[in-house]
C-alpha cells in the first residue's frame, strides 16, 4: 500500500464527523490541562482512558493523543505568565518566557511559542508519515530475541534519563515489571501474585496504577499549598502579540534546531519531550554569540524548547506505533490503550490497521491546526483559567479520577487499589523514587516475558542468542553503553563536588 | 562515607519487595531454559531486586542533600479518607453522595479551604457529573439513593 492510499484512508478517518469531534475534544482538553499547573497529560490520559473503552479504537487514540500534544501547547502559557510550568516539558520555557512577560512582552512570547509549537509539530508529523512505514517494514524482520533486547534498551534508557539516582530508577523498572506479571500466566494459566484474590486474576489495570502513582500521589504532595498564583498582567490584544522584525529574524533558526533536537529525542526509546526541551535550550545557549541575553527574555530561549517538545511529542509515536515499544510513560499509556482495544502494537499495525495509523497521522495535522486557532485568538480564556485556585481544583480532579477508575469495570476494589498506589507512590516520591520507569515496566513486563520465552524456545534454550543476532546485539551494546555512561556520570557528579547540579 | 537514613529506608523497601517476589516465584515451576516456566521471570526479577536493594544503601548523594522524610499527614489522611468514602458509598448510595463525600473530605487537606466554597463545590459538581456520567454516558450506577 502506497503513501497516497494510506493518506486517503487517514483523511477518511480523521475528517469523519466522529474523527473531528474526538480530535477537537482531545486538543481542547489537552490545552486545558496543559495550562493548569499541577495537572499533567499523563494523569489526564489515564483518567479519560476508561471513558474511551466504548469508542472505536481509532477515535479513542485520536482523542488521547490530542490530549498529549495539546498539553504541549497549553503548557507554555503558565510558564510565561506565572513562571510556573504548566507541565514538566515546559519548565525551561520559564527561563526566558517569564522575563519577557515582565518586560511587557507576554503577548509576543505567547504567540511565538505557539508558532514554534506548530512548526515543531508539523515537521514531527511529516517525519511520522514518511519514516514510520519504512521503520515498520524493517521491524518485520525482528525476532523475539531482538524484541526482548529492544525493550530492555527502552526500559534502561527511560530509567537512566529520568531524574535522580539511576539505581533507584532501575528498582522502579523492576517493580513495574513484577506488577505487570500479576494475574493469569498466559502460557500455563497459573495465577501469579494474586494471593487468592479474584479481582487480581485479571491483572492490575494500567489506569489504576497510572492514576494512583501520578494523579493521587501528586495531589497528596501539593494539596496543602496555599500560595495564590501571581499572574503577570498582560494586555492580550492581538496587536500586542505581534513580534518585531528582530524577533522574527532571531527565531527561525532556533525553531528549526529545536525541532531537530526534539524529533531525534522523540524517536529514541526512553527519551521524551522533557529532555528534548532541556537539550534544545542548552544548545541555543552554546551556539549563540550573545549568551548574556539568555535568562533575560531571549526569544531563542523560548522558541527552541517549545518547538523541541512538540516535535518530540509527535515523533514519540514512531517507536510506539511501529515497534510496540513506548518511549516514555505517556506512550506506555497509549500502548496500553491499543492493547485494551484488542490491537497488537508492532510492525504489522500500519498494514493491518491503516485506519488507525493514518487516521492518527492526519488527525495530528488537523489537531495542530485546531490548536493554533484555539490557542492564539482564544488565549484570554486560557489565561483566565490560571486564576482557578488549587483548593477548588484538586478535589474536582480527585472526583474525576475516582469515577474514571471505578468505571473501568465498575469495581470499588479498583478504587481502593488506586488509593494504595497513590499512598505508596507518595511515600516513594518522598524517598526520591521516580514513578515514570515503573509505568513503562508495567506495560512492558508481560511483553518481555513472552518474547524471552519465545526466544528461548527458538534458540533451544541458549542465552547466547541475544548476542548472536546482529540486531539484538546492537540493542544490547547500546543498553550497556547507556548503563555505563549514566552511572559514571552520576557517580562523578556526586563524588567530585557538591555544586555540580548537572546530574539532574 | 556515612550511610544516609533515606538510603536505608529506600534500600529496605526494595529488598523486602524482592523477598516477597522470590517467595511467590518459589511457588511456581521454574521450567527449563528451553521451556521457561511461570516461576522463572519472577525469580529473576526478585533476585535482581535484592541486588539493587543492597546497592541502594551505598548510592552516593550530595552532601547538601537534605536527609529526612517529612510526611504531610494531614494531606495524606484527608485524601485517603475521601477516596475510601467514595469507594464505600459508590455502590450502596450512588454517585452524588460518593462524590460529595470525596470533595468534602479531601478539601480539608488544604488549610486555606473555605467552608462555603467547599459546600458549593460538593453540591454542584456531583450533580453535574451525575447528569453527565449516569444520563449522558450511561454509566451503570445510580445518581443517589433516592
Amino acid at each position: 500500500m502506497g503513501l497516497l492510499d494510506g493518506l486517503w484512508i487517514g483523511i477518511q478517518t480523521a475528517l469523519s464527523v466522529e474523527g473531528l469531534l474526538f480530535c477537537l475534544a482531545g486538543v481542547v482538553m489537552g490545552t486545558f490541562i496543559g495550562v493548569l499547573p499541577g495537572v499533567g497529560p499523563l494523569a489526564t490520559i489515564a483518567i479519560l482512558l476508561p471513558l474511551t473503552f466504548n469508542a472505536e479504537p481509532q477515535f479513542a487514540l485520536i482523542m488521547l493523543s490530542g490530549i498529549y500534544y495539546g498539553a504541549q501547547y497549553g503548557g507554555s502559557t503558565a510558564s510565561i505568565l506565572l513562571n510556573l510550568p504548566g507541565t514538566a516539558t515546559n519548565a525551561v520555557t520559564c527561563l526566558d518566557g517569564y522575563p519577557m512577560a515582565q518586560q511587557g512582552r507576554a503577548g509576543v512570547a505567547l504567540l511565538l511559542t505557539k508558532m514554534a509549537s506548530f512548526t515543531g509539530s508539523l515537521l514531527g508529523v511529516l517525519l511520522i508519515g514518511g519514516f514510520a512505514p519504512i521503520l515498520a517494514a524493517f521491524a518485520l524482520e525482528f525476532s523475539a530475541a531482538d524484541y526482548f533486547s529492544l525493550m530492555l534498551l527502552g526500559l534502561v534508557a527511560a530509567a537512566m534519563i529520568s531524574r535522580g539516582s539511576p539505581l533507584m530508577s532501575i528498582a522502579m523498572v523492576f517493580i513495574g515489571l513484577v506488577l505487570g506479571l500479576v494475574g493469569v500466566d498466559v502460557n500455563t494459566a497459573e495465577f501469579r501474585f494474586t494471593y487468592g484474590s479474584i479481582e487480581l486474576a485479571d491483572g492490575i489495570h494500567l489506569v489504576v496504577v497510572a492514576t494512583g502513582m501520578f494523579g493521587v500521589s501528586e495531589i497528596i504532595s501539593n494539596a496543602g499549598s496555599i500560595a495564590e498564583a501571581q499572574i503577570t498582567k498582560a494586555d492580550l490584544k492581538f496587536r500586542n502579540m505581534l513580534p518585531t522584525r528582530d524577533d522574527l529574524r532571531r527565531m527561525w533558526k532556533p525553531i528549526l534546531r529545536g525541532t531537530g533536537v526534539g524529533a531525534g529525542f522523540g524517536i529514541l526509546p526512553g527519551t521524551g519531550s522533557t529532555i528534548a526541551s532541556f537539550v534544545a535550550y542548552a544548545l541555543e545557549t552554546k551556539i549563540t554569540k550573545t549568551p548574556e541575553r539568555f535568562g533575560k527574555g531571549a526569544v531563542e530561549g523560548v522558541v527552541a524548547p517549545e518547538s523541541a517538545n512538540n516535535a518530540a511529542a509527535q515523533t514519540a509515536f514512531i517507536p510506539t506505533l511501529t515497534l510496540g515499544v513506548p518511549g516514555d510513560a505517556v506512550m506506555a499509556l497509549m500502548l496500553g490503550a491499543l492493547m485494551i482495544h484488542g490491537l497488537i502494537p508492532g510492525p504489522t499495525l500500519i498494514t493491518e490497521h491503516p485506519d488507525i495509523f493514518w487516521g492518527l497521522v492526519v488527525s495530528f495535522l488537523i489537531g495542530n491546526l485546531i490548536l493554533v486557532i484555539v490557542n492564539v485568538p482564544l488565549i484570554g480564556v486560557w489565561v483566565r483559567l490560571l486564576s482557578i485556585p488549587y483548593v477548588v481544583l484538586y478535589p474536582s480532579i480527585l472526583v474525576f479520577i475516582c469515577i474514571g477508575v471505578y468505571s473501568i469495570r465498575n469495581s470499588a476494589f479498583d478504587v481502593f487499589c488506586m488509593l494504595a498506589f497513590g499512598v505508596v507512590g507518595y511515600l516513594m516520591r518522598l524517598l526520591r523514587f521516580q514513578p515514570a520507569p515503573l509505568l513503562l515496566g508495567l506495560v512492558l513486563g508481560p511483553l518481555m516475558e513472552e518474547n524471552f520465552r519465545r526466544a528461548m524456545l527458538l534458540s533451544r534454550g541458549s542465552l547466547t542468542t541475544f548476542f548472536e543476532r546482529p540486531i539484538s546485539l546492537i540493542f544490547i551494546v547500546a543498553t550497556i553503553g547507556f548503563l555505563v555512561a549514566s552511572f559514571v556520570r552520576y557517580y562523578r557528579s556526586r563524588s567530585v563536588s557538591s555544586d555540580a547540579s548537572g546530574s539532574e | 562515607m556515612p550511610i544516609r537514613k533515606t538510603n536505608l529506608i529506600a534500600a529496605s523497601i526494595v529488598f523486602l519487595f524482592g523477598i516477597a517476589v522470590i517467595v511467590e516465584a518459589i511457588g511456581h515451576d521454574m521450567g527449563t531454559m528451553l521451556r521457561i516456566g511461570p516461576g522463572f521471570f519472577p525469580m529473576a526479577l526478585g533476585v535482581g531486586l535484592l541486588f539493587i536493594g543492597v546497592a541502594i544503601v551505598f548510592d552516593p548523594h550530595k552532601p547538601d542533600d537534605d536527609d529526612g522524610v517529612r510526611i504531610s499527614w494531614r494531606q495524606m489522611l484527608c485524601i485517603a479518607v475521601g477516596i475510601v468514602a467514595f469507594a464505600l458509598l459508590i455502590e450502596p448510595a450512588g454517585l452524588v453522595p460518593a462524590a460529595a463525600a470525596l470533595i468534602g473530605t479531601s478539601a480539608l487537606a488544604n488549610p486555606a479551604s473555605k467552608l462555603k466554597t467547599t459546600i458549593a463545590l460538593a453540591i454542584l459538581l456531583p450533580l453535574v457529573l451525575g447528569v453527565v456520567f449516569v444520563y449522558g454516558l450511561k454509566m451503570p450506577i445510580d445518581m443517589g439513593p433516592w
